[in-house]
């Protein structure tokens, strides 16, 4: 035998035995040894994890996990915790005061909270890429309307949130021991959402706070006609209130599909 | 003593025993997709701006031409009978045309242009079953169940 063939066999059975050896190990590895988490231990038997695992790999298939966020109006754990660990990130920013309201519209965005207001793309910015305008925060973009000619938006002059908190605990809100614990910490209340099966915390967008709420008003575009006869049920308001009641009004229309 | 709405967080619960009443936080109704829920309003407090609140899982509630998930229904803003048709949705996996769903309530209050829901002596109690009576206890005030009386109809 020449050199070459004395190696090739060499290696060959060096290989071949490898292969022997990991079809053994793979035969004769006992069931016990395989890897489950600790947390999914706790069964009755083998037919009830085997279930368990059935089910939770039913919950992966997107196709499910949409047919269960229709049928009982929450989405699936994992995805519950990617929005709370989402919601917790942005309530960060907004007491530590890191970032900028432009940033904080962005996390609007992916959140879904609400329409985004689009930012203006002025003359010969048509190529511009939309995050570096608003991370610019280029006055000429601001398409809020109520700001000023020098481009100064009535939201710069904004309360810091832990002082909004605060100021709450002297309204007559109905709030518990608890909560006005945590108003005078200057931390938002908190409520036990019975649909959603979990606790949740007042919102604060920078002007005013709010309960997050998934509902539509659909009777909001006759709130401009019922100002003027409005009144038997609700307290009478000032001119200043029917004017928030018809902006909000007409934010909840940029929410609602055109008529049919 | 603690509130009712510290009872429901505390035992993680949608309804109470509160002096021999069963008291909601969350009224749940079982209806056929297809039917219709009438809301009337009996009475309304003439302290705040009270709000009904209907939302459902697995179809859509229609009415003055929207469709919706979760509705509100504004004691200012909608009049005083209401018909709302639960629809099935459509989408990408075909319709959902049949079954039955659950309509939950609630009730809310403004305070200051803003709605508070489930807090303080927020509750729901049943005062009829046919038609449906709620009788909603708003957050503030005493707990006397006629912040807002509505009665449901299914047809």
């Amino acid at each position: 035998m020449t050199d070459l063939e004395l190696i090739a066999l060499f290696a060959g059975s060096w290989i071949a035995a490898a292969a022997i050896w990991m079809l053994l190990d793979w035969a004769a590895r006992p069931k016990h040894a395989r890897f489950r988490p600790k947390g999914d231990r706790i069964h009755r038997g083998p037919f009830s994890y085997r279930h368990f695992r059935r089910v939770r790999r039913a919950e992966e298939n997107e196709e499910v996990r949409l047919r269960i966020e229709q049928r009982y109006g929450r989405p699936t754990l994992a995805l519950r915790q990617k929005r709370r660990l989402q919601v917790l990130a942005r309530h960060d920013r907004l007491v530590t005061g890191i970032g900028t309201n432009e940033a904080l519209l962005a996390d609007e965005a992916l959140l879904g909270d609400g329409a985004l207001v689009g930012a203006g793309v002025g003359a010969g910015a048509a190529e511009t890429d939309s995050e570096s305008e608003l991370a610019a925060g280029n006055p000429s973009d601001n398409t809020s309307n109520t700001a000023d000619a020098a481009g100064h938006d009535e939201a710069d002059t904004t309360v810091a949130e832990p002082v909004y908190w605060t100021a709450m605990r002297d309204k007559a809100m109905g709030f518990d021991a608890q909560n006005d614990e945590r108003l005078a910490k200057g931390e938002p209340p908190v409520r036990y959402n019975p649909v959603l099966r979990d606790d949740e915390a007042m919102a604060y967008d920078g002007t005013t706070g709010a309960w997050p709420t998934h509902t539509v008003d659909p009777f909001a575009h006759t709130a401009e006609q019922d100002v003027d006869t409005a009144g038997t049920d609700a307290p009478s308001s000032s001119d200043d209130e029917s004017d928030t009641a018809i902006e909000r009004a007409v934010r909840d229309l940029e929410h609602l599909p055109e008529a049919g | 003593m603690s509130s009712l709405s510290e009872r429901f967080r505390s035992r993680r619960s949608s309804s109470l025993v509160v002096a021999g009443e069963v008291v909601f936080s969350v009224y749940r109704k079982r209806v056929q997709i297809g039917q219709t829920l009438r809301v009337e309003r009996i009475t309304c407090s003439p302290h705040r701006e009270q709000s009904l609140n209907l939302s459902c899982s697995g179809a859509l509630l229609e009415t003055n031409g929207i469709s919706a998930s979760g509705m509100m229904l504004r004691s200012s803003r909608c009049p005083e009978s209401v018909d709302i048709h639960v629809t099935p949705i459509e989408s990408d996996i075909g319709p959902n045309a049949s079954g039955a769903v659950d309509v939950l309530c609630w009730n809310s209050w403004f305070v200051d242009d803003i709605e508070h829901a489930w807090i303080g002596e927020a509750g729901i109690r049943l005062g009829g079953t046919e038609p449906i009576r709620l009788e909603c206890n708003d957050g503030l005030g005493e707990t006397e169940f006629g912040d807002l009386v509505v009665d449901l109809t299914i047809s």
